[in-house]
C-alpha cells in the first residue's frame, strides 16, 4: 500500500510500533529471561509513539504542508514479523530483523519527507537512530543465547 | 485505506450561543451539507437583528465585571479553554473535514493554529502590559496602560471554520473585551464546538457569544452603535464595504479581503524541495485559502521552464482527490457547488482567453465513490498573461496560471501589476535574490523556500493593497493593540 499524506504515515509508524511492542511484550511472557533485556524497549515503543504524535500534531511547521510529503513510500516494503518463534535465540534474531525493517521505513520516510516537512522527519531520524543502538543489542543477545 | 469513523452522525441543530444560553434563532434555518458525500450534517439559522441586538446587550452587560477581571484570571479561562481544544483535538479537525472538506491532515493543522492563538492570547499578562517614564519633568511621571473597549464582533469566512476566528476573539477576551462571532453560513458547526467548550470553561455569560446567520446579522453587527470593532475575513468588495462603514461610525476595523498570490521559481531553486510545497501552496484547502499560490512564476530559460512544468504537471495529475477523511486523499472537495462552478467559469473563461490549458481539472479522478457536485481535480494554466481573468481575478480554487519572467526584477513588477496584496513567495537557492524578493515585493506576508507564508500566531497576519483594509492586523501583538486603547497619564503627588 503506498502512502502519500502524514496521516497515512504516522498512522503506518505507529502501527510498527505497537506491533513491535506486542511482540517483545510476548516474548518476554514466554521467556522470562529476555525481560529485562526487552522492558526498556516496550517502555520506548510506547515513547515514540508519543514522539511521533507531538512532532505530527503539535508542531505546526509541518502541519499545514503534510499531504504532499510523502509519496512513493509503499509499506509493503516494511512489513515485520509478529508470529514468536521457537525459541529465545531464533526470537532475538526475528527482533533484530524487524528492527532493520523498521528502521528502514523510518529512513525512507524521513528523507521523503525531509524537503517539506521539518519536525516530522527530524522525529523518524531520531526514532531510527535508537533503534539501530537497540539492533546492536539485541545481535550481541544472540550471540550471548 | 482508512476512512475515518464520522463524528456526525445525525443533522445537528446549530443554536445561538447568547449570554450563556444555547438559544434556538426564530430565524429561517437552511442546511449544511457535507461537501463531499452530499449529505447534510446540520441546520443553520439566519439570525435576525434583534437576535444580534440580543446578543450585544448581553455583551454589555458582562463587559464591567469582565473588564476588572484580572488579566491573570482572564488568562486561566483560556488555559482550561486550551485544554478543552486539546482534549477534543481529533473530533474538533474531523467535524472541519465533513463541513469544509478539506483533507484531515489540513483538519488537523487547521485545529493546532487555533489551538496556538488560544495559547499566545493566554500570555495577556504579559502582552498587555504598558510602559512609562519617571520625571519627565521633576516629581512628575508619566505612563501609558492598556484598556479594553467594550464588545468587538467578529465575522468569519468560509475557508477555516476552525481556526479565523481564533485570530481574533481570544485576544478580544484576553484583554477583557466582550466578543460576538458570526460564524459563515456555510460552515457554522466549528464555533458551535468551540462555543460549547467556551461554555464548559465556564467562562461568564456574555463575554464569548457566538450569533450564526448572513447579510442581516453581520450588518447588524456592524451597525451597532455598541459594537467598538469589527474584524472580517472575506472578499475584497465585501471587506472595503466593511471598513468603509466601520470607519463611517467611528469604529475600529481589521478586514481582511481576497488575494492573487504569486510564487516566483528561479532557475537556482532546489526543484526536488519546490516541487511539493508548490503542491501544497496551490491544491492544499482545494485552492481555497487567502494564502494560497494562484499564479506561478517561472524565471528563466525554455529549458528551464520546460522541464520545471514536466515534473510540477506530473506530480499535479498524481494528486489523490477525495473525501477527507479518507486518509490516503491529498485533496477534498470544493466547499460548495458554487465555488466549483466559480472555478469552472474562470477555467473556461481561461481557454476563451487563449490561455494554455495543459491539466485540466475537469476530468474527474477521484479516490472512492461520491457524488461529483463539488469536486475538481487540479487544473495548470501555462502562457497566461497577467491581465487575463485567471492571471488577475482571485479564481479560489485548484487552479494554477503558469506565467514567465526572464528576471527577477520583471518577475517582481509583473507581481506588482496586481492589485492584491496578500502573499508573495519565492523559491531560490540564492540569498541575494531571496532578499531582493523580501525587500522590493509589495506583499504582506513574505514565503522564501515557503510555499504558504502563514504567520505564527505571535505574529501578525499580514496584508498589503486590496487585501487589506485597516491599520492593525490579527494575531499576536498587533491584536492586542486593535483589541485596546493605550491611555496616557501624566501624574504629580504634590
Amino acid at each position: 500500500m503506498k502512502l502519500n499524506t502524514a496521516s497515512a504515515a504516522v498512522r503506518f509508524a505507529k502501527q510498527l510500533e505497537d506491533e513491535s511492542r506486542n511482540l517483545y511484550e510476548r516474548a518476554t511472557e514466554r521467556y522470562p529471561e529476555l525481560q529485562s533485556a526487552f522492558a526498556p524497549f516496550i517502555r520506548e515503543n510506547k515513547r515514540n509513539v508519543g514522539s511521533i504524535d507531538r512532532a505530527y500534531i503539535g508542531v505546526v511547521s509541518d502541519a499545514l504542508d503534510t499531504q504532499f510529503a510523502f509519496e512513493g513510500i509503499d509499506t509493503d516494503d516494511y512489513g515485520i514479523v509478529t508470529d514468536l518463534p521457537d525459541s529465545p535465540d531464533e526470537v532475538t534474531t526475528v527482533l533484530a530483523s524487524n528492527e532493520e525493517a523498521i528502521i528502514a521505513f523510518y529512513r525512507a520516510a524521513a528523507d521523503s519527507s525531509r524537503d517539506l516537512l521539518a519536525d516530522v522527519p527530524r522525529a523518524f531520524d531520531r526514532i531510527a537512530s535508537k533503534r539501530s543502538r537497540r539492533t546492536k543489542a539485541l545481535r550481541a543477545l544472540t550471540d550471548g543465547l | 485505506m482508512t476512512i475515518l469513523q464520522e463524528p456526525i452522525t445525525d443533522p445537528i441543530v446549530v443554536r445561538n450561543y447568547v449570554g450563556g444560553e444555547w438559544t434556538r434563532s426564530a430565524g429561517e434555518y437552511h442546511d449544511i451539507m457535507d461537501p463531499a458525500r452530499q449529505r447534510v450534517i446540520a441546520h443553520v439559522p439566519t439570525s435576525t437583528s434583534d437576535e444580534v441586538n440580543e446578543a450585544i446587550q448581553e455583551a454589555k452587560e458582562a463587559f464591567p465585571e469582565w473588564r476588572s477581571t484580572p488579566p491573570v484570571t482572564r488568562a486561566r479561562y483560556l488555559h482550561r479553554l486550551r485544554e478543552l481544544m486539546e482534549e477534543n483535538f481529533e473530533e474538533l479537525s474531523r467535524i472541519q473535514t465533513m463541513e469544509h472538506g478539506k483533507t484531515i491532515d489540513e483538519s488537523r493543522g487547521e485545529t493546532r493554529r487555533g489551538i496556538e492563538q488560544v495559547e499566545v492570547a493566554s500570555g495577556i499578562p504579559s502582552l498587555m502590559m504598558g510602559y512609562n517614564l519617571e520625571d519627565i519633568a521633576s516629581g512628575i511621571d508619566e505612563y501609558v496602560i492598556r484598556q479594553p473597549l467594550g464588545t468587538f464582533a467578529v465575522i468569519a469566512p468560509f475557508n477555516f471554520p476552525f481556526m479565523v476566528p481564533l485570530w481574533f476573539a481570544p485576544y478580544a477576551v484576553a484583554t477583557g473585551n466582550c466578543v460576538i462571532v458570526k460564524p459563515s453560513p456555510r460552515d457554522p458547526i466549528s464555533q458551535t464546538k468551540i462555543a460549547e467548550l467556551v461554555d464548559e470553561a465556564d467562562f461568564p455569560p456574555g463575554v464569548w457569544q457566538v450569533v450564526n446567520g448572513g447579510t442581516e446579522a453581520s450588518t447588524a453587527l456592524i451597525d451597532h452603535p455598541d459594537i467598538e470593532g469589527v474584524a472580517f475575513v472575506g472578499s475584497t468588495p465585501v471587506a472595503r464595504e466593511v471598513y468603509k462603514r466601520a470607519g463611517a461610525a467611528g469604529k475600529r476595523a481589521i478586514a481582511q479581503g481576497g488575494a492573487k498570490n504569486y510564487v516566483v521559481v528561479m532557475p537556482d531553486a532546489n526543484t526536488r524541495a519546490t516541487i511539493p510545497a508548490l503542491l501544497t501552496s496551490f491544491y492544499g484547502n482545494a485552492g481555497q485559502r487567502c494564502l494560497s499560490g494562484a499564479n506561478l512564476l517561472v524565471v528563466g530559460d525554455n529549458s528551464f521552464h520546460d522541464s520545471f512544468m514536466d515534473e510540477l504537471s506530473e506530480a499535479s495529475a498524481r494528486i489523490r482527490v477525495g473525501y477527507g477523511l479518507d486518509e490516503s486523499v491529498q485533496m477534498g472537495p470544493m466547499q460548495s457547488p458554487d465555488g466549483k462552478d466559480r472555478v469552472l467559469g474562470y477555467i473556461e473563461q481561461g481557454v476563451d482567453d487563449g490561455a494554455r490549458l495543459r491539466l485540466d481539472g475537469r476530468s474527474l479522478d477521484l479516490v472512492g465513490e461520491y457524488p461529483e457536485t463539488c469536486f475538481l481535480n487540479p487544473s495548470i494554466f501555462e502562457d497566461v498573461e497577467p491581465d487575463m481573468a485567471i492571471g488577475r481575478e482571485e479564481i479560489f480554487g485548484p487552479v494554477m496560471s503558469v506565467l514567465r519572467a526572464g528576471t527577477l526584477q520583471e518577475a517582481i513588477d509583473t507581481i506588482h501589476t496586481n492589485p492584491f496584496g496578500n502573499s508573495a513567495c519565492i523559491f531560490t537557492t540564492s540569498g541575494r535574490n531571496a532578499r531582493e524578493f523580501q525587500y522590493n515585493t509589495q506583499a504582506g506576508n513574505i514565503g522564501v523556500n515557503i510555499g504558504i507564508a502563514a504567520p505564527m500566531a505571535f505574529f501578525p497576519f499580514g496584508g498589503m493593497k486590496d487585501s487589506f483594509f485597516g491599520t492593525l492586523h490579527g494575531q499576536g501583538p498587533d491584536a492586542v493593540r486593535f483589541f485596546t486603547e493605550g491611555k496616557v497619564v501624566v501624574q504629580r503627588w504634590l
